[in-house]
């Protein structure tokens, strides 16, 4: 596996997950706060939902970072590239544990996880999935510039399933 | 030295998309059956990717199992314990071309006693479904008899108890 690679901000570092974060994950996941991430009220589906988090940085060399204030490893979210197998196009998702909320982190680490997607990935566009009601994602995606795009596929939707908004990225050079 | 060779599959995982390829054929594939039953594409990739994540929490997970010469691919064999699981289980989900007599048992036994591992756990739990008549006869090589006490995960499902690591 590739070294243990790191992003900077001003407050914030954005890790790659591990081990030691299942049990912060595990409980989010099991929050009234996760009801649009996937949350679950099952144990084991959040068990695995966090499993998958580390497997798609196996198998992709990305993910969701965990995101961390300088000086404590402790995570307070994960925000990042996601792009499973059965995804229409590359993602950026976002989510900040309760404590988190409301000091403009989850812009401040969407920024520099979106930059490293399009600089050192090499992704020539992004979009965010998000549910209609979902209110304070749809905040956060406009204030990142990010403008619905109604002719974009939403995952699953081949499949039957419910349609998300899509929100799309500008493009890099545009953030130049 | 066994016909078959073990291997974790978390160390090629990024490099050897073939591995990706042979566990999500084989969860799609009718084999599958009485294991998670048949996957679509969709769902096999979200298992295997699974499956990484479970090495990489655990320090163990389902291992690949491939012919140590040619390194065909045979199948799955090794552990699982998600959260929520009282029991470490053991479990072997071979392709046809596993069905030599003798390698799987072997192999399974060779995996029982990885040094890296065995010591983890006192004794392991098999689950089979009762239809599953050749796995129920290789529970039962190994050492197993039926447990009625176990927690089944499954109605349909058996559960063997196999001895710990002192009595391989």
């Amino acid at each position: 596996m590739e070294a243990v690679q790191t992003l900077q901000t001003e407050r914030l570092t954005l890790r790659q997950p591990g081990p030691s974060d299942e049990a912060d994950y595990v409980a989010f996941m099991l929050s009234d706060r996760a009801r649009h991430v996937g949350g679950s009220s099952d144990r084991k589906r959040a068990w695995y939902a966090f499993a998958t988090e580390l497997g798609h940085w196996a198998i992709r060399g990305f993910g969701m970072w965990a995101v961390t204030q300088h000086g404590d490893d402790r995570a307070i979210g994960f925000v990042g590239p996601w792009y499973p197998d059965t995804w229409p196009e590359h993602e950026l998702g976002w989510f900040l544990y309760a404590q988190a909320e409301g000091k403009g982190i989850a812009y401040e680490a969407v920024f520099a996880a979106r930059e490293h997607a399009f600089k050192s990935l090499g992704w020539e566009t992004a979009v965010s999935y998000i549910d209609e009601d979902n209110l304070r994602s749809r905040k956060l995606a406009e204030r990142l510039g990010a403008v619905l795009d109604p002719s974009a596929a939403w995952p699953g939707q081949s499949a039957g399933a419910e349609p998300c908004l899509v929100y799309r990225h500008p493009a890099p050079e545009a953030l130049q | 030295m066994t016909q078959m060779l073990a291997t974790d599959p978390l160390k090629n995982a990024s490099t050897g998309p073939q591995q990706a390829e042979a566990f999500m054929g084989f969860y799609a594939s009718d084999r599958a059956h009485f294991f998670i039953g048949h996957l679509t594409r969709e769902d096999a990739r979200r298992r295997f990717t699974l499956d990484l994540g479970h090495w990489m929490l655990r320090s163990f997970g389902m291992f690949s199992a491939r012919d140590r010469a040619s390194n065909g691919f045979y199948g799955l064999i090794g552990y699982w314990f998600p959260e929520g699981r009282q029991e470490y289980q053991l479990g072997w989900f071979m392709t046809k071309p596993a069905e030599v007599p003798g390698i799987v048992f072997e192999a399974t036994i060779e995996v029982r006693n990885d040094p890296d591992r065995r010591f983890i756990w006192k004794t392991l739990i098999g689950y089979f479904h009762s239809k599953n008549i050749r796995s129920r006869a290789m529970a039962e090589r190994q050492g197993g008899p039926v447990d009625q006490s176990a927690v089944e995960p499954r109605p349909s499902m058996l559960a063997y108890r196999l001895p710990g690591p002192e009595a391989i």
